[in-house]
């Protein structure tokens, strides 16, 4: 069979666009796919300029593209990602909000006339609307899954092991600009005891309440974490000792003047807090700073609950010392 | 009087391949080189009438040996034979002394034409 | 890694000069400037040389990979790899004519890559009379672990490193390009090469 009638129905009826430039960006050609959604018959502009027909075209942008490909020879690719469309042509999704206009991949080629070495450029448009859809809804998801990842699933603030990445990297930060920071780890008080009273699902309830209620007392930039079972962390970017000191304590205040509705009772929850800042002069990583805030934790505890203590060297002596008196 | 030929490059290939589009009438013992130093070490020991020259070799490159032949001042006719063909190389290799320039792969036509119009053949 | 005879190794170095010499001259005058070339170094590298290129080398300056695949008449077929520098291609970047602020870096990227595989693996099809196409050329940076991964598994059986060194006038422009070759693209590539040594 002789072949080469299929040539001009296959190219009419290929659900990809195909339009062929001159040198000088003149339309040669287009298929059907072009036409129908471009609404407008060959035949009236052929010859004119392609920045004529399809308004909005990046003019400089594709002058560039069409220059090297006649140029070099060679073919250049636009990608949707990059750029959505090229041609601004209507897409038969009309329902999906994505885009008002056709996505599209188009590659740009170049042709050779066979007889008279003309050079011409052919651009070929594919539809990409329905890749682009799909591919904003599995970023959706990535980011659901991401979010999902980071979280607590009770309490609904950052998980341990997303919490400690925070923390290693505003430590790296807060070393490479010189700017302070420092952490608070507290612990609600007697939780074992309100198991006791509540039940598991009176604890879980404080712990949930509790969460949002000193999230919505800190700053954006704070990053609050459950480091395990009741005892929570916050790191405090560019806030120093004394800074993060106020914090703790009102927090503490706070939160003991913050009864929680549980089954018509009122639950008066407190907690203990440590302090500790990230020294400059110490390279101290992740597990040094936490160690110097839980302790001062420890402390606070010690000393009647309910109330925050600060990091300092001396307290170390004066751990070792009552812990040498206890034995 | 027989004309001794010497094509200098690095690749069996290319060597080959400008030896096999020598034209049949060019009545020269053709000998090889693979690089410059090889081709100036022939050079200092005997008369050679034409040199196939490329110009990016390991050791010596092409540069190199047409330096030397005009230093030398020696008679040999230099063809550059070479993939590099942009014009300031062109215009380079000619300063240097260079008879022809051909662009890789070698063309027999091409080198025929040099050849005959150079007397060479 | 024997997969090319020493003829068919030297044959294949020999294409590529030429395919580097034709290519620079392409870009030469489409830039409108000297270009100096340096014989393309080739080698055929593993999994493990591949995996060294994407090691930064410091922290703020990630190595760019792009990748593009190409197919032509023959068989002849396969991936192009390009590791380079984002410095180093805004340069190149700003002779081609993008505008200096050019947010869009991933199509900058793109676009000089394909420029420089298109026009190399051109002028070594031509040689090799296999007239390519090519897919479109993707950022892989951005997946750094699916590219571990590509590189790790052993779909293809050679592949060919070939450093391409462009000094355009007053700066150097520095990439690797590695050309990725599954069996059936290495197997065309050795008939195809052997032809061209028993013509001569």
């Amino acid at each position: 069979m002789d072949a080469q009638w299929l040539a001009m129905p296959i190219l009419q009826q290929l659900n990809s666009g195909v339009l062929v430039l001159s040198t000088d960006y003149h339309i040669c050609f287009y298929n059907q796919f072009i036409e129908r959604r471009l609404g407008v018959p060959l035949a009236e502009v052929r010859h004119k300029s392609v920045f004529d027909v399809f308004t909005d075209l990046p003019e400089a942008w594709l002058k560039r593209k069409l220059d090297s490909v006649v140029a070099l020879n060679a073919p250049v690719f636009s990608s949707w990602e990059q750029r959505p469309y090229v041609l601004k042509l209507p897409h038969l999704r009309p329902i999906s909000n994505v885009s008002d206009y056709m996505i599209q991949n188009c590659s740009m080629l170049p042709l050779l006339h066979p007889h008279t070495g003309e050079t011409f450029v052919c651009l070929l448009i594919e539809d990409a609307t329905d890749v682009s859809l799909y591919q904003q809804e599995l970023q959706r998801n990535m980011q659901a899954l991401q979010q999902a990842n980071r979280m607590d699933g009770l309490t609904q603030v950052f998980n341990r092991s997303y919490w400690e990445q925070l923390l290693n990297a505003e430590i790296l930060r807060a070393r490479r600009y010189h700017q302070p920071l420092s952490l608070i780890l507290f612990d609600l008080d007697k939780f074992k005891q309100l198991n006791d009273i509540y039940g598991h699902q009176g604890g879980d309830y404080v712990l949930v309440e509790l969460s949002a209620f000193i999230q919505s007392l800190l700053r954006e930039s704070d990053l609050l974490g459950r480091y395990g079972g009741e005892e929570f962390g916050i790191i405090l970017p560019n806030t120093g000792q004394q800074g993060a000191s106020e914090v703790a304590k009102r927090i503490c205040r706070q939160v003991a003047a913050h009864p929680l509705h549980y089954q018509q009772q009122d639950i008066r929850a407190t907690i203990s807090l440590g302090v500790a800042e990230l020294n400059p002069h110490r390279q101290q990583d992740v597990h040094d700073l936490v160690q110097c805030a839980d302790l001062a934790l420890y402390l606070s505890k010690r000393e009647g609950r309910n109330r925050s203590t600060s990091y300092r060297d001396e307290l170390r002596h004066y751990l070792q010392k009552i812990t040498e008196s206890a034995h | 009087m027989s004309l001794t030929a010497l094509i200098c490059d690095d690749s069996v290939l290319a060597r080959k391949q400008v030896k096999k589009s020598l034209p049949e009438n060019f009545a020269a013992t053709v000998l090889t080189a693979s690089n410059g130093q090889e081709a100036l070490d022939i050079l200092s020991t005997q008369e050679i009438g034409v040199v196939f020259l490329d110009l990016t070799m390991p050791e010596l490159d092409g540069i190199g040996v047409l330096e030397a032949i005009k230093a030398r001042q020696l008679k040999s006719c230099v063809i550059v034979i070479s993939a590099d063909i942009q014009p300031e190389m062109q215009k380079r290799v000619a300063e240097l002394g260079a008879l022809a320039f051909i662009q890789k792969p070698v063309n027999p036509d091409k080198l025929n034409q040099i050849l005959s119009q150079y007397g060479l053949i | 890694m024997a997969m090319l005879s020493a003829d068919q190794q030297d044959a294949l170095q020999e294409l590529m000069n030429v395919a580097m010499g034709m290519a620079s001259d392409q870009l030469a005058r489409y830039l409108n400037t000297l270009v100096h070339l340096q014989v393309p170094a080739i080698r055929l590298v593993q999994p493990s040389d591949l995996l060294a290129q994407l090691e930064p080398d410091d922290a703020e300056h990630q190595r760019q990979v792009v990748s593009q695949g190409f197919i032509g008449d023959a068989g002849f077929q396969g991936e192009a790899v390009l590791f380079y520098q984002l410095s180093n291609a805004r340069q190149l970047a700003t002779m081609l004519g993008y505008p200096a602020d050019d947010a869009n870096d991933a199509e900058m990227l793109t676009d000089i890559s394909s420029i420089l595989t298109t026009t190399f693996l051109n002028s070594l099809g031509g040689q090799l009379s296999a007239q390519l196409s090519y897919s479109a050329p993707r950022l892989l940076s951005d997946q750094q672990e699916l590219l571990v991964q590509r590189i790790e598994t052993p779909g293809w059986r050679a592949a060919l490193q070939v450093s391409i060194h462009y000094q355009v006038i007053d700066y150097a422009f520095q990439c690797e390009m590695v050309l990725l070759i599954p069996e059936l693209g290495l197997q065309t590539l050795q008939q195809r090469l052997d032809a061209i040594l028993l013509e001569y």
